[in-house]
C-alpha cells in the first residue's frame, strides 16, 4: 500500500463572518481543497469533521449540498484539537487500507455565541467557580513570572511578533499590527493577560485537506506525515507544576520518536498560542529551550520570521483567531504550504520539516484534555 | 451496574467556622478533593478535613466585561493537594503567590452555598 499523503489543502478567510454560517465557511476550505488535489467529491471516500460548538451532526450539514455520494461522515468533537484528531483518525484509516481518499475538515463560527470566553461545561467543578481558559492561563502566567522573573513586556512581545507575522498572512482578515504598548494597556481579560494577548474572541473559520494513497495529481507537490499523535490528560489533582506543559510535552516526545527528529530538526512550528503565556510554555515542552528559558529564545528573534526556528508564521491564533474545530486542520495546511513554498509573503526559506501542536479543553484535574501533534515533511 | 451517589459534602460549617472536606478512598487511602460524586462497583470512601488553610499557589482576577470582576487561585494544602476556588479578598488587598488562606463561606453564581478563600488574618496586603 502507498504512503498516505497531503494531496491539497483549502482554507477560508479567518475573522468576523455574522452574514456566513459555519456550512458555507467550511463548503469554500472543502472546494479549494479538493481544486488543490485535482479531484472531484465524488472520488472521496469518507469524510473526517472536526467541530467543536457546531451542535449536531456539523459534517452532514455542511456536505449535502456538495454532491457527495452518501459515503460516510464521521463527526469529531476534541475541543481545541476536534480537526487535529479528525485527521489523525482519517490518517489511521488510510494507513489501514479502508479507504484510499478520504477528506478532513474542520470549522466553527463564533460570530454566532455572542462573544467572550469559549463556552466550557458548566457541570464542570472548577468552571462553576468562575474558571474559564484565559483565567486558567493567566494563573499560569502569573506562576511563570513569579518563578522565572519574567515581565508583562516579554508576554507582550509574543503578540506584537505574531500579529507582525499575521499582517502577511491574507486569511488572517482581523489581524492588525500592534505596539507592545498597545498590548500592554489593552483591558485586562484575566490578570496578567491582557485583550490583545488572548486571541480573538469572535473569529469564524474553516480549513480543510485531502489526503489520499491514489498517485498525486494536484498543484502542490504531496506532503508527507512523519508523526500522528494524539494524548489525552492526566488525572492529577495534586500540587504540579503549573508551569510545565505535560501533555505537550508527553505528546511531543512520542511525535518526536515517531518522526525520528527532534526539535532541532525542525524548519517551523505551529503551535496553539490561544494567549501569549502558552507560545513560552510551548518553546519549553517542545523542546525549543529549557524549562524558563523561553523569554530568552523570543527575544533573540529565533522564533521570528526570518530566525532559525520561526513560530507561527501563520499569525497563529492570536493573529488568525481560533474557531477550534478549525485550528488543528488550518495549521496543517499552513505547514503544508511552507513546505511547498507556495506561503507568499510569509514563507519560511528552506521549510523542510514542520510540527502543527494544538491542545484542547477546560475540565478539572487535568492539565488539557487533548493534546495533538503532527510533524510533516514533503 | 454498582453506582452509589457519595453521600457527604465537600465542607463543614460549625463554630470552628468552614472546614473543607477531602475524601479518602479506604482500599488505596488515596486522598482526593473535590469527593467523588459517585461510587463505583462497591469503592468505599469518607470524609476527611483538609486542615485549617493553605499556601496560594498562584492567583488571577477575571474582568469578564459586563459583569463584576471576580479572583480566583490555586491552593496548597499540607495533605497534598491543590484546590481551587474564588478567592474573597478585602476591599483594596491584593493576593500574592505564598499567601497563607483559610476557608471562609460563599456561594456559587446560583446561589448555592459553597466556600472561598480568604488571607489569614494579618496576612493580607
Amino acid at each position: 500500500m502507498s504512503e498516505p499523503l497531503i494531496t491539497g489543502v483549502g482554507i477560508s478567510d479567518f475573522g468576523r463572518f455574522p452574514d456566513l454560517t459555519e456550512e458555507a465557511l467550511a463548503q469554500a476550505a472543502i472546494l479549494a481543497a479538493l481544486k488543490d488535489a485535482g479531484v472531484g467529491v465524488r472520488d472521496v471516500e469518507a469524510f473526517y469533521c472536526g467541530n467543536a460548538l457546531g451542535g449536531h451532526l456539523p459534517g452532514q450539514r455542511v456536505l449535502r449540498e456538495l454532491g457527495t455520494g452518501g459515503e460516510a461522515v464521521y463527526n469529531i468533537d476534541n475541543a481545541c484539537s476536534s480537526g487535529a484528531t479528525a485527521f489523525h483518525l482519517a490518517l489511521q484509516a488510510l494507513r489501514a487500507g479502508q479507504y484510499e481518499t478520504v477528506l478532513v475538515f474542520g470549522m466553527d463560527h463564533l460570530s454566532g455565541l455572542g462573544g467572550g470566553a469559549l463556552p466550557l461545561n458548566e457541570r464542570d467543578w472548577n468552571n462553576r467557580r468562575g474558571l474559564v481558559m484565559p483565567a486558567l492561563y493567566a494563573m499560569r502566567a502569573k506562576r511563570y513570572m513569579h518563578e522565572y522573573g519574567v515581565s508583562a513586556e516579554t508576554l507582550a512581545d509574543v503578540s506584537v511578533k505574531n500579529r507582525r507575522h499575521g499582517m502577511r498572512n491574507p486569511i488572517a482578515t482581523f489581524c492588525r499590527e500592534v505596539t507592545r504598548e498597545e498590548v500592554l494597556s489593552s483591558r485586562t481579560v484575566a490578570d496578567p493577560l491582557t485583550l490583545l494577548q488572548c486571541c480573538p474572541g469572535v473569529v469564524d473559520g474553516a480549513a480543510a485537506l485531502v489526503l489520499s494513497t491514489r498517485p498525486a495529481q494536484g498543484v502542490g507537490k504531496p506532503v508527507r506525515i512523519l508523526a500522528s499523535v494524539v494524548q489525552s490528560g492526566l488525572f492529577e489533582i495534586h500540587q504540579v507544576d503549573m508551569t510545565e506543559a505535560e501533555i505537550t510535552r508527553r505528546t511531543a516526545r512520542l511525535a518526536y520518536e515517531q518522526a525520528g527528529v527532534g526539535p532541532h530538526d525542525l524548519s517551523l512550528i505551529e503551535l496553539h498560542d490561544a494567549f501569549t503565556i502558552s507560545e513560552l510554555l510551548y518553546y519549553e515542552a517542545l523542546g525549543l529551550c529549557e524549562r524558563g528559558e523561553a523569554p530568552r529564545l523570543l527575544a533573540s528573534g529565533a522564533t521570528a520570521l526570518g530566525g532559525p526556528i520561526p513560530v507561527n508564521a501563520s499569525g497563529g491564533l492570536i493573529a488568525k483567531g481560533h474557531p477550534p474545530g478549525a485550528t488543528g486542520v488550518a495549521q496543517i495546511v499552513e505547514l503544508c504550504e511552507q513546505l511547498q513554498g507556495r506561503a507568499g509573503q510569509r514563507q519560511v526559506d528552506g521549510a523542510r520539516i514542520g510540527l502543527s501542536q494544538v491542545t484542547g479543553g477546560g475540565i478539572w484535574g487535568v492539565d488539557h484534555a487533548a493534546c495533538s501533534i503532527h510533524v510533516l515533511a514533503l | 451496574m454498582e453506582i452509589t451517589k457519595y453521600p457527604q459534602a465537600h465542607f463543614r460549617k460549625d463554630a470552628d467556622g468552614m472546614t473543607l472536606l477531602g475524601a479518602r478512598y479506604r482500599d488505596t487511602g488515596a486522598l482526593r478533593f473535590p469527593p467523588p460524586e459517585f461510587l463505583q462497583a462497591g469503592e468505599a470512601a469518607e470524609p476527611i478535613a483538609m486542615g485549617a488553610g493553605g499556601r496560594l499557589y498562584t492567583f488571577t482576577t477575571v474582568y469578564p466585561g459586563k459583569a463584576p470582576a471576580y479572583a480566583l487561585g490555586m491552593v496548597d494544602f499540607d495533605n497534598g493537594l491543590r484546590v481551587f476556588g474564588r478567592l474573597a479578598w478585602p476591599e483594596g488587598a491584593e493576593p500574592a503567590i505564598g499567601d497563607a488562606v483559610c476557608v471562609v463561606a460563599s456561594t456559587l453564581p446560583d446561589g448555592t452555598p459553597d466556600y472561598a478563600f480568604a488571607p489569614l488574618k494579618g496576612d493580607a496586603a
